[in-house]
């Protein structure tokens, strides 16, 4: 379903990556990093290591219902291996096509492996990216190794999202595992929520694992640095993410995944007022997410958490 | 390119007239009542 239109779309900018232009800060309105030291590759600006983790979301309707997936709100949907090799930049990812298909979920036509993109594809296809530091006493050598490894071997896409079987890898899962090959211990799942009308919709997709791991799991304890965006400046990002969060807020367990999405021959997309407390929410501050949501959306009061309207933000 | 683009075009065509499942067309489909939905002012 929101596989769908995602990886027809994924498919689109594989063919036409090939024409991707340089990329040149000058043309984003975020290009956020902390200065390159010793050791580190100097991208435009960026300090880039091997090992590193790579956190993107794309700001599409597919995305944000990565963010709504779990009980707890994740800003980021997407996640890879940073690798320098020959002084370039590149990404590894778990990253599946959609192949033409008759019957049955979009998720069975699915095929897909563990691939390298330079950087610059990467960030082409985001919204927004996050480059985080895995931190010290992580062995940033091996994590990358790992994630080379995995793309040698041609571990494919796992398109069930389904954390208790390694033999296929999802992207954060992925991630996951790699950042565990170098020292660090592997996150603690989430749980999926349990959205009886969300449920309909994975039950199609045969996706049955009760745990995911989100890349917000991924970044806790890691250091950022770097911060992507063509088109939010880095408050509008932060704004842009409190927005998102406090749409999670809201998707309580009594809400119809319609009230946030609709379907059409274009796939998924989302609502129309959705989208357009997204789209006005980068105006504000992001402390402010909650009653702007209160203004476009509906007065929404959660009966035991006042607590946490007050605490949104970030 | 143009083969590329063709083959994008063909799968976008096809893959985006999936028709979905009853049970989950109808969870597309928002609330009735406004009170019911966290996501549209009354």
């Amino acid at each position: 379903m929101s596989i769908v239109r995602a990886v027809v779309l994924v498919f689109a900018a594989a063919w036409l990556s090939g024409c991707a232009t340089t990329l040149t800060p000058a043309a984003y309105r975020t290009f956020d990093a902390e200065s390159a030291s010793a050791g580190e590759l100097d991208f435009h600006g960026l300090p880039l290591q091997s090992g590193q983790l790579v956190v993107s979301d794309s700001g599409e309707a597919d995305s944000l219902l990565m963010s709504m997936f779990g009980e707890e709100y994740t800003p980021y949907g997407h996640a890879g291996i940073l690798s320098i090799e020959d002084g370039k930049a590149y990404v590894y990812e778990g990253y599946a096509l959609l192949w033409p298909f008759l019957g049955g979920p979009p998720t069975d036509a699915m095929r897909g492996r563990i691939r390298r993109v330079t950087l610059e594809q990467y960030i082409d296809r985001q919204r927004v990216t996050a480059i985080f530091d895995p931190g010290a006493g992580i062995d940033k050598t091996a994590v990358a190794d790992f994630a080379r490894a995995r793309h040698e071997d041609g571990t494919q896409f796992d398109p069930y999202f389904d954390w208790r079987d390694h033999t296929r890898l999802y992207c954060t899962e992925f991630a996951a595992l790699a950042l565990n090959a170098g020292g660090r211990p592997l996150p603690t799942p989430v749980r999926v929520r349990d959205n009886p009308s969300l449920r309909v919709a994975l039950d199609w997709l045969k996706v049955q694992a009760p745990q995911i791991v989100t890349a917000g799991s991924l970044t806790e304890g890691a250091e950022r640095v770097a911060l992507i965006s063509r088109t939010l400046s880095a408050r509008e990002v932060e704004a842009y993410f409190a927005a998102k969060r406090e749409l999670h807020r809201r998707f309580t367990d009594d809400q119809k995944i319609g009230n946030i999405w609709s379907w059409s021959w274009r796939g998924l997309q989302l609502r129309p007022q959705v989208a357009a407390f997204l789209e006005a929410s980068s105006l504000w501050p992001h402390e402010t997410a909650s009653d702007l949501a209160d203004e476009w959306l509906g007065v929404f009061v959660q009966a035991d958490s006042r607590w946490s309207k007050l605490h949104t933000g970030g | 390119m143009s083969r590329a683009l063709l083959i994008v075009l063909v799968l976008a065509t096809v893959n985006g007239c999936i028709t979905l499942p009853r049970e989950v067309a109808r969870e597309l489909e928002p609330v009735a009542h406004h009170r019911q939905d966290h996501f549209r002012k009354l």
